[in-house]
């Protein structure tokens, strides 16, 4: 079987010492960063994304991969003890793990989330190893007008699913889109938006919106709350650690549905963690013989959501990889990450680094293992690091902040530059505009340029081209259900609350 | 899903008719060319038009709820947002500068000093810190960044002057 043996390549990459040093130091700093309050997993791989540019390419997309799941568990850690969700995705595991631990029962939602996470993650790699290759062949067939259109799908699908209108998600794209104009044009060598000054002429360094607009203005947010952070308590009830044989076989299946469901809407652009978590959830509400006790410390509102969660986390990683196409702002940051390490993610790179990219895989899975061997005996330990007070903790970041992004390209323009952008994600915050559909706008701009003015030149200037190709006309066809899916639903929601007073949010 | 308020959504609808207007008046230097060769100034006029479009739209969108939200009617529809309380200018001033003086003191002074001097003055952001608190963080902080990312990860930082 190829599968087999292409796994084999990834997992002789994977197991590499120096591959596994890169893996283990990257989960271990996402959990450590993922668990320190007020930093979610965005701002977390910002501000350790300049340390991941100095590792080998390979081990650096390992590194960075494994800050990734690293943050996203010590954020349920987070979550499930402290009540203090710092995703979408940590909230739905936050409902029913923090009433666990409120009930002394935090040991078994931790090592079951560790469990579902990995079991989740297990099943994700084989989605992944099958499915990437024959989309990689199928989208060797894609055009300018099929990449075109898809690019417009995920963005539209980014602009949906931000809180509040639909019309600010959409701007914050066009938004993203407009600033990766910035700097020369690469056809005729224009410099555009750039003030004339020397500094933008190849660009705003997409690192350097990163962590302004995720990690400095997080900093900023949390400085101005002042007294009114949340203060964390950090006593929680000890009374089990392991999961009873009874907790086990009740999360069997609802962590097998997870994955299910978080292996499929991973794939989708657009979709990512968080929907995945959402869905797991509301299915397990409905089909689960337990579903009395959900919001009550059910475990399975736990198993459910973590398995789904991790499995998408993986299995997003398909369309980033196989298409270049992100889902999500995470993925964007990845992406970024690759092109920075000069590799372009697309339907070649399976064929032409085969070494990278199943390595790549295969260290999802050593990471899972690494979260589930390493982080439940300490977990006592990072509860300690949620009470180190922000006063310490702030400068340190802000420290962490500057010299990683001094460190990529020696340029002092580059600090004012991000304190600049931290300053407007501070003003984002407070208008309430999120961020992450800007930046994926902004990774996929000179994409989206180059295959519509390609497409353009194909067609002779007739924009009918995109809708006579089938499968641009497919990709765009379900743009516009999803988008009308979405608005019909949040119409309908936002009618009925009226009716029982404006009991809404 | 939770709508914000309306006044917050026409700050930001006219942030976004403001930006929009700006990168139109821009791009109207760069050549356009044509539906066959789109010139470099194609895009961003197109993006240009759908920025204040977005804008104006959720401009509109606020203004039709707050009409018809008996939550939001009797309210004024154009709140100038609260000013900041003395506190978030003082953190926010605090990290600027401290960032600020990181960049400019970066080359002349090395690794230690400029990251000594933005944990110093950025740290002065909590109106609650002990001056010799910061002044310990001063130390220790540089220390283990220098530690981390030039005897750790070995990059070739010049540490002093």
């Amino acid at each position: 079987m190829d599968l087999f043996a292409n796994l084999a390549i990834g997992f002789d990459v994977a197991l590499s010492p120096s591959a596994m040093l890169y893996c283990l130091i990257g989960v271990t700093l996402g959990t450590f960063i993922g668990v320190l309050p007020g930093i979610g997993p965005l701002a977390a791989i910002g501000v350790l994304l300049p340390i991941t540019f100095h590792a080998p390419q390979t081990e650096a997309i390992i590194m960075l991969a494994g800050i990734y799941y690293g943050t996203m568990y010590g954020g349920s850690t987070v979550a499930i003890l402290l009540n203090l969700p710092g995703t979408a995705a940590s909230a739905v595991v936050a409902i029913d793990g923090h009433q666990m631990a409120k009930q002394g029962r935090a040991g078994p939602a931790l090592v079951m989330t560790t469990l579902s996470s990995f079991m989740g993650g297990c099943v994700a790699i084989i989605v992944v190893a099958g499915f990437a290759p024959p989309l990689a062949q199928f989208a060797l067939r894609f055009q300018s007008p099929e990449y075109f259109s898809l690019m417009i799908m995920g963005l539209l699908a980014a602009a949906v699913l931000v809180q509040g209108p639909f019309l600010k998600g959409i701007a914050m794209v066009v938004l993203g889109l407009l600033i990766g104009t910035v700097g020369q044009e690469t056809i005729s060598g224009l410099p555009r938006f750039t003030f004339d000054t020397l500094y933008l002429y190849d660009g705003l360094s997409f690192v350097v919106v990163v962590i302004g607009l995720f990690g400095l203005a997080e900093v900023l947010r949390n400085l101005a709350l002042g007294a009114d952070r949340e203060k964390v308590d950090t006593r929680v009830g000890w009374r089990e650690l392991v999961p009873t044989k009874r907790d086990m076989k009740d999360s069997f299946m609802p962590t097998a549905r997870g994955t299910g469901i978080g292996a499929f809407l991973g794939i989708l652009p657009g979709a990512g963690p968080a929907i995945a978590s959402f869905v797991a959830y509301a299915l397990e509400k409905r089909v689960s013989r337990n579903r009395r006790n959900f919001g009550k410390g059910a475990i399975e509102g736990i198993a459910a959501p973590e398995g789904a969660n991790n499995a998408a986390a993986q299995t997003s990683f398909i369309p980033t990889l196989s298409l270049g196409i992100p889902g999500d702002a995470i993925m964007a940051i990845m992406l970024g990450a690759l092109m920075i390490h000069g590799l372009t993610p697309g339907p070649q790179i399976i064929q032409n680094n085969p070494e990278f990219f199943w390595g790549l895989i295969a260290s999802f899975w050593i990471g899972n293992l690494f979260l589930l061997l390493l982080n439940l005996p300490f977990v006592g330990l990072w509860i300690k690091i949620l009470s180190i007070p922000y006063s310490i903790l702030f400068p340190a970041i802000l420290s962490f902040i500057a010299i990683g992004i001094y460190s990529l390209y020696r340029e002092p323009l580059d600090i004012f530059m991000v304190t600049g952008i931290g300053l407007v994600g501070y003003l984002f915050i407070k208008l309430r505009c999120e961020a992450a559909p800007l930046l994926l706008g902004l990774i996929l701009s000179p994409l989206l340029e180059e295959n519509l003015r390609r497409s353009m030149l194909v067609s002779r200037g007739d924009p009918m081209i995109f809708l006579e190709r089938p499968i641009s006309l497919i990709f765009l066809i379900l743009a516009v259900l999803g988008v009308g899916a979405v608005l019909l639903g949040s119409w309908r929601a936002s009618r009925k609350p009226q009716t029982e007073e404006g009991s809404a949010k | 899903m939770n709508s914000d308020d309306p006044q917050t959504d026409l700050l930001a609808a006219a942030m976004f008719v403001a930006i929009g207007a700006g990168a139109i008046w821009i791009a109207l230097d760069y050549p356009l060319g044509s539906m066959r060769r789109l010139g470099p100034g194609a895009l961003p006029m197109v993006l240009g038009v759908l920025l204040l479009a977005s804008g104006a739209g959720l401009a509109l969108q606020a203004i039709l709820r707050a009409q018809m939200d008996p939550q939001w009617r009797d309210q004024p529809l154009l709140k100038l947002p609260k000013l900041p309380s003395v506190h978030v200018v003082r953190s926010t001033l605090c990290v600027v500068a401290g960032l600020g003086l990181f960049g400019l003191l970066v080359r002349p002074a090395g690794l230690f000093l400029a990251t000594a001097t933005l944990v110093l003055v950025s740290s002065r952001a909590e109106a609650g810190t002990p001056i010799i608190g910061s002044l310990a963080l001063a130390v220790i902080i540089p220390a283990a960044c220098v530690g981390i990312f030039v005897y750790g990860i070995g990059l070739p930082f010049r540490v002093w002057p």
